[in-house]
């Protein structure tokens, strides 16, 4: 495996964001109950890592130690407004519903975490790949919630998709669960923290498994065990 | 000589954001004046889409003001009412003739999410539904939503303020 691939699997497998590290869980359960609420914030916060992520690597020679945090939160500040603007300027009716939760994505860890340990230490073609993977990650934890608790809880997957990609995405609307299979309780914010206990129970599960068998396997076991990283 | 060093970095940082942020708000601002305004008109066509049969008139009516629309003893205004977590921004139709409201409709709002909800809810029998059809004396009769007395409170007051305004169909409206 290149270096390259290295970082990417790190960043968004076996150190990811939302169920190994535990962070970003404000926006994770706020806006996952739609998969279009979902997608919106992946895009934004992947603009935003990716943004914060390259300019600190591209910075980082002058950034000095004692600034080191109110310059990251700085970028990180400038690239949300960014995307703020540019969510306002594309897909307005999603930042209406979104909006606030976009806001915070400045105050989200998980960004300023891979600013002080990965890019301001790392070269900016890494920065980028470890953001587009920490991003990534992030991505298919939100979008599997928010699928999730679309489909329980009101019983449609990819409804309002229109909000994104234009009048030609309603069509790809699909009903799939009449009103009498629906938890309405899953669109509710309770239902964030079942879902979200769920996902994390079944991430920790499957990897639990693979831990183990790889273990019952020598020469794959032992010392890159890069799971336990993010825990500590 | 090492000072100054230690500080052409963060301004060089802040430089940079500036210039990040120059360049996305001059790309962008044009669209987003557009959506905004896109958006409250189409606030407003819900607003009035019983009422009035030509909503073809509406876009060259708008009016950038706080009286949106006047016609055909119509009235439109655009409210700010003081929420909870900022300025709420409402839609209010009304006749001017009889001072009964057509509709309340909220157009912005930055109300916490969930508990604020009833605020993007226009559907029959909703909060806001509650609004259609009452006067000034009706207005303060309908009871603020539980847990968001402040945002409820406020927009009923903005829209019975609204109602005793001078009637302006007098003086600028087309008939």
């Amino acid at each position: 495996m290149s270096h390259g691939t290295q970082i990417f699997s790190n960043a968004w497998l076996h150190n990811n964001p939302a169920w190994i590290q535990l962070l970003g869980l404000c926006p994770l359960l706020a806006v996952s109950t739609s998969v279009v609420n979902a997608l919106g914030l992946s895009l934004a916060t992947a603009l935003v890592m990716v943004g914060a992520s390259s300019s600190i690597a591209m910075l980082r020679r002058w950034i000095p130690d004692f600034a080191r945090l109110p310059c990251f939160v700085l970028i990180i500040a400038t690239f949300t407004t960014a995307a703020m603007l540019l969510l306002q300027a594309f897909a307005f009716e999603l930042y209406l519903s979104i909006a606030l939760f976009v806001q915070i994505i400045v105050t989200n860890c998980m960004i300023l975490s891979r600013a002080e340990s990965f890019a301001s230490r790392q070269s900016l073609g890494a920065s980028v790949i470890d953001a587009l993977g920490t991003a990534l990650g992030f991505a298919i934890a939100l979008l599997l919630l928010g699928g999730f608790r679309e489909l329980l809880g009101s019983g449609t997957l990819f409804a309002g998709m229109s909000q994104l990609f234009g009048p030609s995405a309603q069509a790809w609307q699909l009903d799939l669960l009449t009103e009498d299979w629906q938890i309405r309780l899953l669109s509710l914010p309770p239902g964030a923290f079942l879902a979200a206990g769920l996902l994390l129970a079944g991430a920790n599960a499957l990897i639990n498994r693979i831990s183990r068998s790889s273990t019952e396997q020598p020469e794959s076991a032992g010392d890159d065990a890069p799971q336990n990283q993010g825990q500590t | 000589m090492a000072e100054r060093t230690n500080l052409l970095g963060p301004v060089l940082v802040a430089a940079f954001c500036a210039l990040v942020l120059s360049i996305t708000h001059l790309t962008t601002a044009g669209q987003i004046a557009d959506n905004q305004r896109a958006h409250d008109q189409r606030a407003l066509r819900d607003l009035l889409g019983e009422t009035l049969p030509d909503t073809a008139l509406l876009a060259e009516a708008w009016q950038d003001d706080q009286i949106v629309w006047c016609a055909q003893r119509i009235v439109a205004a655009r409210l700010q009412a003081d929420g909870y977590a900022g300025p709420i921004e409402l839609l209010l139709a009304w006749r001017s003739d009889q001072r009964e409201i057509i509709g309340v409709s909220v157009v912005r709002h930055l109300e916490t999410p969930g508990i604020a909800d009833f605020l993007n809810d226009h559907q029959q029998g909703s909060w806001l539904d509650e609004f259609r059809t009452s006067t000034a004396t009706g207005v303060g009769h309908i009871d603020a939503v539980t847990g968001a007395t402040i945002s409820s409170n406020a927009v009923r007051q903005a829209v019975a303020q609204a109602l005793q305004l001078p009637d302006p169909a007098n003086t600028r409206c087309r008939s």
